[in-house]
């Protein structure tokens, strides 16, 4: 079948929806090495600690000079997963005495952020921090009001605006493609207790900081922030409303943190993201979905699709596509940059990232720091998306309609 | 892995073993998404991907891991290989920099088996300062048959070349269950849980102590002639089989040292026959390797040191 022929053939049997892998672009290119790599520490080894070690070992241009965290265990994880790398306890010392390390990455509990970041600000290192920046309002705009005052790069980690997959669904969100937006969806469901067991009873509150009330802004902001980010980007204006309600429905073991939310936030144009997670229920996992007019986009971290109205006209990109089928749907998986990719045979490629998320995020701040062009989140955007965060817990606590400062 | 793991727990305090479990599981899943082929942004992939071009810094702990591979890979004179693949010359493994890199131009010469990388070995490479304390794994260029291809076994006829495996390049299909559970049992020891038993899709089983008022953890071999019962405790078993397909009669075992013939057991049922092994011993990662290479060998090789039980019928 000729291409004309196939473009003729779509538009006319796209009576069901049609989903289209969105494959990143081609343009990708990871820092490159300079003359010397970039010496980094990661402070806090826990998970997340471990998943950015993970990831930096891939970048030719890092090498991870140093890891801390104050748990003795985490701290053997740490050298284990960067070998070579030296062991300190105390990021302090790690600030006075490494003067070498340029770079700091801080993945430890979201209510110790603010003062290391402020303390790597003042010794002037690049800081990249996980988000939530922090778990009061307060505190989020000191490590953003820092990072402005700063002359180093300062970046959140706010996945989605460097995740290539994302990158393309925004790209389609601008254009005809969507259009109007009509609602938003997502979820954050995984079975979990949410609790870490500590080494020795002492450090048991410490490890458990999620569930603690006073640290914690429980799965609207541990979770949900990111989800409310990518919501917020892809509208290009974060929204201005939330209402909510949790509550216990598996772990009852004393915790008062809701294990189960749900959430309406509006924007100003009446659009409302339904939102729910919970830690009793896995189904689905995590992922984001936006309605429009012409199509409706399914983003889950590694891959995304689009699904097309059958009313929809053809852009043209599609008869590049692979079917591909979704439940009742047949979907036909496109290529984005499609053309290019076709001249290099690498059509019927995967069509999911080379690498996770995190990665991206990763290579965007060194770029940032060679001076390169940089799409990773500023600590403004980690601001605003700590303030939803942060609004759509009081939301689920207090079970009232919450107005949203993103200022 | 793409197989079910299940841990069973015992202990006084029921939040901290859920805890516990839920750590050891979420290491388990960590793994999986490391060390699949199945996913184009796994740590494995990205080692296919790249290590031809360039080195692939590892962690201590995956390191370890292809150490464990070279190790049985050596002892059981190639009969288990991971690097069941095509197109590449040697894996280097270098301890210096615990990291990984196909290489091209070294070692041409196959029939001698493994090498210490020496200095003066492979003066055509072209990282000389990644040269010291270099491993070499040579990698078979033997047909590959695909258990996808009409055609599984190139010894019956000519094997269609579309129908070799083209990648990956490494495959840790045999020794990642082994190694997930090694590592999720020192999860489980980090937290204080002593008494456990875990098993990944049944094949590989490690029991930490032994259940109250047990002397070990009982594992019946299913299909043992005389259903052999094994004590378990502070230990690992892993069982193995040449027939993976059952309803295609097509193996899982490939045997890396001829012509990449699916290994075949001796009789019915089945065309192809059927071989087990079973081997016990004190690394669940080592037991995974090990019992894939006694379906290989077909006898217990005397490189299998005295620490490791094994059974084969």
């Amino acid at each position: 079948m000729s291409d004309p022929d196939r473009r003729s053939f779509i538009a006319q049997t796209a009576g069901a929806l049609a989903g289209f892998a969105l494959l990143p672009g081609v343009d990708f290119r990871p820092p490159a090495r300079e003359r010397a790599a970039r010496k980094v520490a990661v402070i806090g080894i826990g998970r997340q600690g471990r998943a950015i070690l993970d990831e930096l070992r891939k970048l030719d241009a890092v090498e991870i000079a140093a890891v801390c965290d104050v748990v003795p265990t985490r701290l053997k994880a740490g050298t284990d997963s960067a070998p070579g790398a030296e062991a300190i306890a105390d990021y302090r010392e790690l600030l006075t005495r490494r003067a070498d390390v340029e770079a700091i990455l801080i993945a430890t509990p979201t209510h110790l952020h603010r003062d290391i970041a402020l303390a790597a600000l003042q010794a002037s290192r690049h800081v990249y921090c996980e988000t939530p920046l922090a778990h009061t309002a307060a505190d989020a705009r000191a490590i953003a009001e820092a990072a402005a005052r700063a002359s180093t790069t300062f970046r959140s980690g706010l996945l989605a605006r460097t995740n290539p997959i994302y990158q393309r669904a925004r790209s389609l969100v601008r254009s005809d493609s969507v259009r109007d937006v009509v609602s938003l969806y997502a979820q954050s469901q995984r079975k979990t207790s949410w609790r870490f067991p500590a080494p020795d009873a002492s450090l048991n509150q410490a490890f458990n900081w999620r569930l603690d009330p006073d640290l914690s802004i429980g799965l609207a902001g541990e979770l949900g922030t990111h989800q409310f980010d990518v919501m917020s980007w892809l509208r290009n204006k974060p929204p201005i409303r939330v209402q909510g309600s949790g509550g216990i429905r598996l772990h009852n073991d004393g915790r008062t943190i809701p294990d189960t939310i749900a959430l309406q936030m509006s924007w100003d144009d009446g659009v409302v993201l339904n939102y729910q997670a919970t830690l009793a229920n896995s189904f689905g996992g995590t992922y984001e979905t936006l309605h429009g007019t012409n199509a409706a986009l399914r983003l889950a971290g590694t891959h995304g699709w689009m699904f097309k109205e059958a009313d929809a006209a053809t852009q043209g990109w599609e008869v590049y596509a692979t079917v591909q089928q979704f439940h009742q749907d047949e979907g036909i998986v496109l290529v984005a940059d499609a053309t290019k990719l076709a001249e290099q045979g690498r059509l019927k490629e995967g069509a999911g990232l080379q690498h996770p998320p995190l990665y991206y995020a990763l290579a965007d701040f060194i770029t940032a720091i060679q001076g390169g062009e940089s799409a990773g989140a500023t600590a403004a955007h980690g601001l605003q998306a700590t303030l939803i965060g942060i609004a759509a817990n009081e939301a689920v606590r207090s079970g009232r309609v919450t107005d949203i400062s993103t200022s | 892995m793409g197989t079910r793991f299940e841990l069973v727990l015992h202990g006084d305090d029921d939040v901290q073993l859920r805890s516990a479990g839920e750590c050891a599981l979420a290491e388990i899943e960590r793994l999986h998404t490391q060390l699949t082929n199945f996913s184009d942004d796994s740590l494995l992939t990205h080692i296919n991907r790249t290590a031809a071009k360039a080195a692939v810094r590892l962690d201590a702990e995956t390191f370890a891991l292809f150490q464990d591979a070279l190790h049985v890979y050596r002892a059981s004179d190639g009969a288990f290989d991971c690097t069941l693949g095509t197109g590449m010359d040697c894996v280097l493994l270098n301890r210096g920099t615990h990291s990984i890199r196909f290489d091209r131009h070294v070692v041409r010469d196959h029939g001698s088996g493994i090498k210490d990388q020496g200095p003066g070995i492979g003066d055509d490479c072209s990282e000389k300062d990644e040269r010291a304390n270099i491993l070499l794994i040579p990698i078979p260029r033997s047909p590959i048959p695909d258990p996808r291809s009409n055609n599984p076994d190139p010894r019956s006829s000519n094997p269609d070349p579309r129908s070799l495996i083209p990648d990956p390049i490494l495959d840790l299909g045999a020794i990642a269950k082994g190694h997930a559970l090694n590592c999720a049992a020192g999860i489980l020891r980090d937290h204080e849980v002593s008494c456990a038993l875990l098993h990944g899709g049944t094949s590989s089983v490690l029991a930490l102590d032994a259940p109250p008022g047990e002397s070990a953890w009982r594992i019946a071999l299913a299909n043992h002639p005389q259903r052999l019962t094994i004590d378990l405790c502070n230990a690992a078993l892993s069982v193995s089989c040449t027939l993976g397909d059952r309803r295609h009669n097509v193996g899982h075992i490939v045997d890396p040292r001829g012509q990449g013939s699916w290994v075949r057991g001796q009789g019915p049922p089945g065309l192809m026959g059927e071989r087990y092994s079973a081997v016990l011993g004190p690394s669940a990662r080592l037991a995974d390797a090990w019992s894939t290479a006694l379906i290989v060998l077909g006898h217990r090789p005397a490189t299998l040191g005295a620490e490791w039980q094994s059974w084969l019928w």
